[in-house]
């Protein structure tokens, strides 16, 4: 192994754990018991991190855009943001930054055996994203994403319910210690299954569930850093869709949605990063 | 920029930069185009958002969402 690509691989650990915790770094909880209210709350980062969680600083994008439109206004300042992410760097934050991300390949390296997610199961990330995301909570004025995210059960359920006694007052029933309501049960349940699939399956829930993703990925086409492969001497040993954490071969599309721009397919030779400014190409005619 | 020696019936001409700003193809490829635009519209948004006081904007409580900075939808309360 080459040194270029033992510095690329702890350049990625490095800037997946450390974001761990520089978004999850509000450790005076542990003392004040009360969430972290300052002004940094108002920024959202474009990673699936719940803002509920009690080590969070920042807003999680996708509950900020229900919650604006349950209250029937436009999201404008957290797609905005979400926009600017990917018109840079499309969806490198999902790469290199989400926690989440993170967790998922860790469990997956634990696993013996490997699945392949059908490919056409990518579709429902959109789906979740127009109708939980967006229509539902305008519609019915309820965040209904955040009513089944995994993520905020992991982040933010289990946490209050652990250390929040009026919390684990709402959800159990301190006579019986059974549960109050079905939500965080069913919550449970469904972080159960995507943390079992991980550990046999490339990202299950950045790549079938996750509407952030969806519209991370969107930008993939467009934005200004870009992953560049030599067509010509390519010969297809399929090396990046072995390091690709998403399952992805990128001689066949470099700008397709479903990169998560981790920049592990660099690590082959024929695979480089690209920043694509906004200069006009001249091409002859004859060419 | 290239300069090229070409034949012409016989004599030769040094083929020149405005020969070969002719010969080139000047349209935007759609992607480079539709890059710029986005680019443009993501400012554009940015700036736009920015101007209508992100602070003020942010300080709605009607869900408790920020008021409380707890969302018992996450937390799974019912």
């Amino acid at each position: 192994m080459t040194t270029s690509i033992i510095a690329k691989r702890w350049f990625q650990r490095l800037c997946q754990t450390g974001a761990l915790f520089f978004i999850n770094g509000y450790y005076a909880f542990f003392f004040t018991l009360t969430v972290y209210q300052g002004s940094l709350r108002s920024i959202c980062l474009p990673v699936l991190n719940c803002h509920s969680c009690p080590l969070s600083f920042y807003t999680c994008p996708i509950g900020a855009i229900q919650h604006f439109l349950t209250i029937g206004t436009l999201p404008i300042f957290v797609l905005s943001i979400i926009a600017l992410v990917g018109i840079t760097c499309g969806r490198m934050f999902c790469g290199l930054v989400c926690p989440f991300g993170l967790l998922q390949d860790v469990l997956f390296k634990l696993g013996s055996i490997r699945i392949e997610i059908p490919p056409y199961l990518r579709f429902v990330k959109y789906v979740i994203l127009i109708v939980l995301v967006m229509l539902l909570p305008y519609f019915v004025g309820l965040p209904t994403f955040c009513k089944v995210c995994p993520t905020a059960i992991l982040e933010a359920g289990f946490p209050h319910a652990l250390i929040d006694q009026d919390v684990g007052s709402k959800l159990f029933n301190q006579e019986t210690g059974m549960f109050i309501g079905w939500m965080f049960l069913i919550k449970a349940v469904l972080l159960a299954v995507i943390l079992l699939a991980s550990v046999n399956m490339k990202r299950p829930f950045c790549r079938v569930l996750c509407p952030l993703g969806a519209l991370l990925g969107l930008f993939n086409r467009f934005t200004l850093l870009g992953i560049s492969v030599k067509k010509e001497s390519c010969n297809k040993c399929q090396l990046c869709a072995r390091l690709c954490p998403v399952d992805l071969s990128i001689y066949s599309d470099p700008d397709s949605a479903e990169c998560v721009r981790c920049m592990k397919c660099t690590y082959c030779k024929e695979v480089s990063a690209k920043i694509q400014p906004l200069s006009l190409s001249m091409r002859r005619r004859d060419a | 920029m290239n300069h090229q020696s070409v034949g012409v019936m016989g004599e030769m001409r040094i083929k020149t930069d405005l020969d070969f700003a002719d010969d080139c193809d000047m349209t935007l490829p759609m992607k480079t185009m539709v890059r710029i635009t986005f680019t443009l519209a993501v400012y554009s948004l940015l700036i736009f958002a920015l101007y209508t006081r992100v602070s003020d904007y942010y300080d709605h409580e009607e869900v408790g969402l920020y008021g409380s900075l707890l969302c018992y939808s996450c937390i799974g309360v019912e």
